[in-house]
């Protein structure tokens, strides 16, 4: 089995297109002025299509996470155990994620900061956030 | 107004490993749910699937099953499906679009994907597909992991009280033949088993099985055709995708809070005889104790430790085992709480009978959400006389 690669959808292009150039975003309704991820159709508050993607500080703090032992896509059964984590960015928004380094959950705690990295995934053609711990 | 009514259901042989397919089970269990109500396959005018988009349309299965109905439908809600199912089915019978309605689950374990009669890759929802699956997702053990840490961590809820829940239905499990896990186990064969996604261990874990249930569901009128005397319906809610609209949501709550006063205007919580909860985790179990009222929020590990739920207590809860002792037939898991309640409501319940049950509560909850925790949420009233309007 193959590491799947996300698929562009016509309201997510601006958010692969920054992540090809190391840049985490997420939308921002330009009529209520809400900020959310993951990317989605519309303004999840007011429902306008009017969104720009807002570039992130990728700063936030560890809201909780789960280690993962038993991945269900075998492709990533020779990475386990690794961090699954939820993290809080300090723009007031919540996202999944992954350490960038293992050695960072040996004594991960709910609240530790962290500062995002986009790296590839899949194919290597679209990057997602990953996570290392600011000590 | 005519009134829906639960004629009967049953359920096929539950097992680990099996050769046949969805369908076969299926039809199984309708051919069964159809010996313990009497009701002729002819009278079948609408049937509800419990499953995913795919594999197959509605109107399609129903044809594959040689049924043509004047009425049918996906229930396509994870492990709500089921209860859902009949709420829909009571819908359909009172608008008077149908009058006998079969409402079905379960398949083939859902990792057997070549004994599923349509083998095609599962529907994965846009947030899995792009902003999950990429990072090698652990499935939902990872997302209820993350829910127990995080309520371990804000309310001190321990490994002990986690472990009475499963060790309590595995009591019960004792006492159902057709429970697939039966061993008697202890808090600390929980504490110890395996870790799978930390803080989940391997007892946390709903075990995938193969069966299927069916639930009959018709009017009160043709029901008193019936030998069996009908199991009546009360309150039912159901809440989709709290705190959607929500900037941060909590991932301790789910929306069991926005019908709990619903749910429970007209039936009380101490009018219960017994209660079937969806049960995928303990945590599962503790999160609905909450939601529900039945405590503070953040209470429900303590709720557990002080409360006697088993059998013998004032308020049993999974009087079957459960579906962690049971096992899980796919989305027909979730009618293991409605079966159980026929059961006690008939007083067919056996060597684990609560004495003169009349009314009970049964819960749905399906898929985890990307930043919440469950996103649906449902409960019905079900009961041995008819519920006041
Ligand atoms: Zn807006």
């Amino acid at each position: 089995m193959t590491r799947p690669t996300p698929k562009t959808v016509p309201w997510d292009r601006d958010y692969w297109a920054n992540g090809e150039k190391g840049i985490l975003s997420a939308q921002r309704c330009q009529d209520c002025d809400r900020l959310w991820y993951y990317p989605k159709p519309v303004c999840p508050t007011c429902m306008s299509e009017n969104f720009i993607y807002e570039h992130l500080s990728g700063a936030g703090e560890i809201y909780t996470f789960s280690i993962v032992r038993r991945p269900e896509n075998p492709s990533f059964v020779d990475e386990a155990p690794y961090a699954f984590i939820d993290v809080r960015l300090d723009e007031g928004i919540r996202l999944l994620s992954r350490l960038v380094d293992e050695a960072d959950a040996a004594d991960l705690q709910i609240g530790d900061r962290v500062q995002a990295e986009m790296l590839p995934v899949g194919d290597g053609t679209k990057f997602l956030p990953y996570f290392r711990k600011v000590r | 107004m005519t009134r829906a009514v639960i004629a009967g259901a049953a359920e096929t042989t539950f097992s680990r490993k099996s050769e046949k397919a969805d369908l076969q089970f299926m039809a199984e269990a309708i051919r069964l749910a159809m010996d313990d109500t009497g009701i002729p396959k002819s009278d079948i005018n609408g049937i509800v699937f419990c499953a995913n988009v795919l594999p197959d349309d509605s109107s399609y299965m129903a044809e594959h099953l040689g049924l043509a109905v004047n009425w049918t439908m996906k229930a396509d809600y994870g492990g709500a499906s089921s209860v859902m199912s009949i709420a829909r089915a009571v819908e359909a019978i009172e608008a008077g679009r149908a009058d006998v309605v079969v409402c079905v689950g379960g398949g083939n374990r859902a990792d057997f994907t070549d004994l599923h009669h349509d083998a095609v890759s599962p529907p994965i929802d846009y947030a899995h597909r792009s902003f999950i699956l990429p990072y090698g997702y652990g499935g939902p053990n990872s997302q209820f992991g993350m829910v127990q840490r995080l309520h371990m961590e804000t309310y001190g809820t321990t490994l002990e009280q986690l472990g009475k829940v499963s060790v309590t239905f595995r009591k019960h499990a004792a006492l159902n033949d057709n429970a697939l896990l039966r061993d008697p186990m202890t808090i600390d064969d929980y504490i110890n088993s395996p870790l799978i996604a930390d803080p989940i261990r391997k007892l946390d874990c709903v075990m995938r099985c193969a069966g299927a249930i069916a639930v009959i569901v018709t009017s009160e009128e043709y029901a008193k055709k019936l030998a069996k005397p009908p199991i009546y319906i009360g309150t039912y809610a159901e809440k989709h995708s709290a705190g959607a609209q929500d900037q941060e949501p909590d991932r301790l709550l789910t929306g069991f809070i926005d019908i709990r006063d619903q749910l429970f205007e007209k039936t009380k919580r101490e009018d219960l005889d017994f209660m079937q909860l969806y049960d995928d985790y303990p945590m599962a179990i503790i999160k609905q104790i909450e939601d529900l009222g039945f405590c503070d929020l953040g209470q429900g590990g303590k709720w557990v430790e002080e409360n006697d739920f088993s059998l013998e207590g004032p308020l049993p809860i999974n009087t079957s085992g459960g579906i962690l002792s049971i096992g899980q037939p796919r989305l027909g898991g979730g009618y293991i709480p409605v079966i159980e309640s026929i059961r006690q409501l008939r007083g067919e319940a056996g060597p684990r009978q609560i004495k003169d049950a009349k009314i009970g509560f049964v819960s749905g909850i399906g898929l985890m959400s990307y930043q919440t925790n469950l996103v649906i949420t449902c409960g019905m009233m079900l009961g041995k006389e008819p519920f006041n309007d």
